[in-house]
């Protein structure tokens, strides 16, 4: 059901950016293809695949609402761990922010070796941090209150 | 004679032997992290030759390139984390075979490919450099749009088991491969005022964030409690093993990549990710096993692999027979041996013949050298697949930020990367393949601007495309087979 | 290590040892060179190779910094925010500097927000033709275009690019209209032009040299004020009578509002780098033609060009 919902809003959405599009871009120009051209063609293409979802989709099986929750949420802790992460490295440095993020992430999803945690949070940050910036010169963001 | 056997002793010295020796392993480990790409290793490495002999320097630069092209296929299989754009099609299939505990007989896989594909290459570049050369330079815009209008229909008629969502991936790619600037006027096209992404979505982050990103979201789902049965080892032996009744699966596909990368890395601008992608949907079309590509073909692994390494040395044939570089990686390898005072172009094989032995030397050496590593270096790499996800998903995802972030230190490639991995998570929930929108991606944005360049040339006339041979030739393929495929369809169908 | 180097810094700083008003500028943390193309290319080879020479008469670090996107506009713009102290200097001088602002909106202004350090080499751009071409001259090009207007395909490097305005430049100044055909880069507009596809192509003298030494190609002109030393049969478009005088060049700019005595001390370090044997020897080998400046004469330099093809545009 979810997907014949999807590919009928998909094909919609493609069909209103289609519209909107030559507003901003040429399709042709002279004569010749303009920059709107292959972005109207993929959109026909999407449109056409959309509403082709939505037409005939394949039976799915579908999970328990609530064992779909929980994965869902497994995944989203981990995009929100990460993302947080990379908006952390600007302020805190790339060391110290991985360092906190590998300890977090582990502890969180359930790694509880000590030894291993203590290795793994000092020394991939380090690795790296050596590796990128000395290896490759390939620096990697500095912690900003350092920099002062 | 004489000129092969001077250049046949240089190479052989130890010290040259072993500075060959260091950078295929260098290579392979640049090769195989992500974001650190072939370019940039050849690139850092120039520097350092400046102090060295032209043998030694040759010797270098060549092991770099090669192993490069070719570690990048371990983190794919391993990892599902193509460590370079090239062997984005080597994950499409290797890592489900590792996901099966098949992940050694899929690195070998590989590593044959590959070492057939560079030898294939090198072997038509030693016979056939100068002919294959005047070939490559028919193929203009007009031609090239030809080409890839055909490899374009080849994705369109690849379908798996869903039709539909295979359509709306590859209009998905397409759409996606038209961000950045216009190829003709320059102008921007949707990039909503960032920069960074004038240039087109930057391909290194997006392709972390759909392989490894995704997978990665896929095993927090279940908090990193392996959903795979661990591996078992006894077991491991049997299913790992290249025995005769796989060779003979894979002599094809072998066969057609080692083909459609030589002659796709001779033409430049298309490079090494455009081959291995052509190659591997030529071979799906033509395998009886092609419903299993996707899930783990050893197929797919072989012709991804041998079109991405028969690049290496197809790409030299422009490079020493017209002095044009190929590829990106070649233009660097151009510049480093003109500071070593070899000149090439056409009169190199007459004013400094040692040198091209040195060449051809050196890349038939760092590919059986690949081979020995590769194949020692298999059993210990298959152990990164028993340390525990919740050790190792972390780290990865690390590793992921930072290699997109280096290449341009771009806080932006960074935010693609999760993007990718937010599109690459609900794309496969909905079970809609990402195979066809990677493949979309790549073809699209070159077919767009050979065939505006085409038309431009032409001055708007269509005409152009059917009154030149080559290109005349892909559309009669072209629509021959779209028209078989839907015959073939309708029989099944009924 | 750095972290306690700074510290030591401050604590010196406090206790007033470095307080002495009369001590030159001296740098305390690395210099960062940003480069606004890929790694290997022209640019990133030349920037590497001055910085290399350049290394030895600083105390810090040189690190050069690949920013690499929209022909170098990305990096210009990055730039363009960092403050004037002398620590983020940028590799200009090219299409970033005179050719894709006059194209498009960008997110800096060349001659307000930079100020040139020096600059370094200049790349000339070579007007080619096949070897069988019919067109043997400019005036032949000209009489030719005017005949058959927008009939006369050329190639250059990318919409935008130097190479487009200067082809844009002459055809204003020659009053002709030629089809324009944007390739990737250097080698895929060679290959255009050799494989017959397009009839003219611009090229830099050392990718144009060795076609021209294979007898693949001929030179038609050079864009620069005065005859390329390589090709010194190649007359200068303005010697046929055309004002077109347009370079590809590089050198360094700093954010504008640097300080006269930071301004001293990188220009004459670099000044010097330029002069070495190393810098020599290694630009000889890579075809580039060392030509230096100082920052305003850069600067002037830029300027004269931008406006050149402003005016050619409008």
């Amino acid at each position: 059901m979810f997907t014949r919902i999807f590919g009928a809003v998909l094909s919609i959405a493609a069909v209103l950016a289609g519209a909107i599009i030559p507003r901003v871009h040429a399709a042709f120009d002279g004569g010749i293809p303009g920059p709107a051209l292959m972005p109207l063609v993929a959109l026909a293409v999407i449109a056409l695949g959309g509403a082709g979802m939505a037409w005939a989709a394949a039976p799915e099986t579908s999970l328990p609402i609530r064992e779909n929750l929980r994965q869902v949420g497994g995944a989203l802790g981990l995009l929100a761990a990460g993302v947080t992460y990379a908006a952390a490295m600007p302020i805190l440095g790339f060391v110290l922010a991985t360092a906190v993020f590998i300890l977090m992430t582990c502890l969180v999803f359930g790694g509880r070796h000590p030894v291993i945690l203590i290795v793994l949070t000092i020394l991939v940050p380090l690795a790296l941090h050596y590796g990128f910036a000395g290896i490759f010169n390939l620096p990697l963001p500095e912690a900003s209150f350092l920099q002062e | 004679m004489t000129f092969f056997f001077m250049a046949l002793g240089e190479v052989l010295q130890a010290s040259n032997l072993l500075i060959l020796a260091a950078s295929v392993v260098v290579g392979l480990v640049t090769g195989a992290i992500p974001g650190l790409t072939v370019n940039m290793a050849v690139a850092l490495a120039v520097p350092l030759t400046l102090s060295m002999s032209p043998v030694a320097s040759i010797m270098m630069l060549l092991g770099l390139y090669c192993s490069g092209v070719y570690g990048g296929s371990v983190s794919a299989i391993l990892l599902n984390a193509p460590g370079t754009p090239a062997s984005a099609a080597t994950s499409l299939d290797g890592y489900p075979l590792a996901k099966q505990g098949r992940a050694g007989l899929a690195l070998k896989v590989a590593i044959l490919a590959s070492v057939i594909g560079g030898l294939f290459s090198v072997l038509l570049l030693i016979l056939v450099a100068p002919g294959l050369a005047e070939i490559a330079l028919r193929f203009g815009p007009v031609e090239l749009a030809g080409l890839l209008l055909f490899s374009l229909a080849l994705v369109a008629l690849v379908s798996g088991a869903d039709p539909m969502k295979a359509m709306f991936a590859t209009g998905l790619g397409v759409l996606m491969s038209s961000v950045g600037s216009d190829p003709m006027l320059g102008t921007p096209r949707f990039i909503f005022g960032i920069n960074d992404f004038y240039d087109g979505i930057p391909f290194i982050p997006l392709l972390i964030g759909l392989f490894a990103v995704s997978e990665m979201l896929f095993a927090a789902e279940y908090w990193f409690r392996n959903r795979d049965k661990p591996l078992d080892f006894s077991k491991q032996r049997r299913t790992n093993r290249l025995d005769w009744a796989e060779a003979r699966r894979i002599f094809l596909p072998v066969l057609s990549g080692s083909v459609i990368g030589s002659f796709v890395g001779m033409l430049p601008g298309l490079g090494a990710s455009v081959s291995s992608f052509l190659s591997y949907s030529v071979a799906q079309k033509t395998s009886r096993h092609s419903d299993e590509f996707g899930k783990g073909a050893i197929e797919g692994v072989a012709s991804a692999e041998a079109a991405n390494n028969a690049v290496t040395g197809s790409a030299m044939i422009p490079l020493l027979a017209l002095a044009i570089p190929g590829d990106s990686v070649t233009a660097i390898l151009l510049g480093a041996l003109m500071i070593q005072g070899v000149a090439p172009g056409p009169m190199i094989f007459s004013t400094a013949p040692d040198m091209v032995y040195t060449i051809y030397l050196a890349l038939l050496l760092a590919n059986l050298f690949i081979a020995v590593l590769a194949l020692v270096a298999i059993r210990p790499l298959t152990l990164v697949l028993r340390i525990p996800q919740v050790y190792l998903y972390p780290v990865i995802l690390v590793m992921c930020v930072a290699g997109s972030y280096v290449l341009r230190s771009s806080g932006w490639d960074v935010a693609t990367m999760f993007a990718g991995g937010i599109l690459g998570y609900m794309l496969r929930r909905m079970s809609v393949p990402l195979a066809p929108l990677l493949i979309a991606f790549i073809l699209a944005a070159p077919f767009e601007e050979a065939m505006r360049q085409g038309l431009t040339m032409s001055r708007g006339n269509p005409g152009v495309f059917f009154s030149n041979p080559i290109s005349l030739g892909f559309v009669l393929v072209t629509v021959a087979m779209v028209a078989g495929s839907a015959f073939m369809n309708k029989g099944k169908a009924v | 290590m750095n972290c306690f180097m700074k510290t030591v810094g401050t604590l010196c700083l406090t206790l007033g040892i470095a307080a002495t008003p009369a001590a030159a500028w001296e740098p305390e943390k690395p210099i960062e060179i940003v480069v606004g193309f890929s790694a290997g290319g022209g640019t990133d080879v030349m920037a590497r190779t001055l910085a290399t020479a350049a290394q030895d008469s600083f105390p810090v670090p040189l690190v050069i910094v690949n920013r690499a996107g929209a022909s170098g506009v990305s990096a210009a713009e990055y730039v363009a925010r960092q403050p004037a102290d002398g620590y983020t200097l940028l590799v200009t001088g090219g299409s970033e500097s005179t050719s894709v602002p006059k194209h498009r909106e960008v997110g800096y202004d060349i001659s307000e927000d930079f100020q040139g350090i020096l600059r370094a080499v200049r790349m000339r751009i070579v007007l080619l033709v096949r070897e069988d071409s019919d067109i043997a001259s400019v005036e032949d090009l000209v009489a030719q275009a005017k005949e058959a207007p927008g009939e006369i395909v050329y190639a250059s490097s990318g919409a935008g690019s130097l190479y487009h305005s200067t082809m844009l430049a002459f055809g204003d100044e020659a009053g002709i209209d030629l089809a324009h055909v944007p390739f990737k880069g250097g080698a895929e507009t060679m290959v255009a032009l050799l494989g017959g596809h397009v009839d003219v192509a611009l090229a830099s003298p050392d990718e144009a040299q060795r076609q021209i030494e294979a007898g693949k190609v001929r030179a038609l002109a050079v864009t620069s004020d005065d005859r390329f030393p390589g090709l010194p049969d190649v007359p200068t478009l303005q010697e046929v009578g055309y004002d077109v005088y347009l370079d590809n060049m590089k050198g360094l700019s700093a954010p504008a509002g640097l300080p006269e005595d930071i301004y001293q001390y990188l220009n004459s370090r670099f000044a010097e780098a330029v002069k070495s044997d190393e810098f020599i020897d290694l630009a000889e080998k890579s075809g580039l033609e060392i030509s230096y400046l100082d920052g305003p004469a850069f600067d002037a330099q830029i300027a004269k060009m931008s406006k050149a093809i402003g005016k050619a545009l409008d």
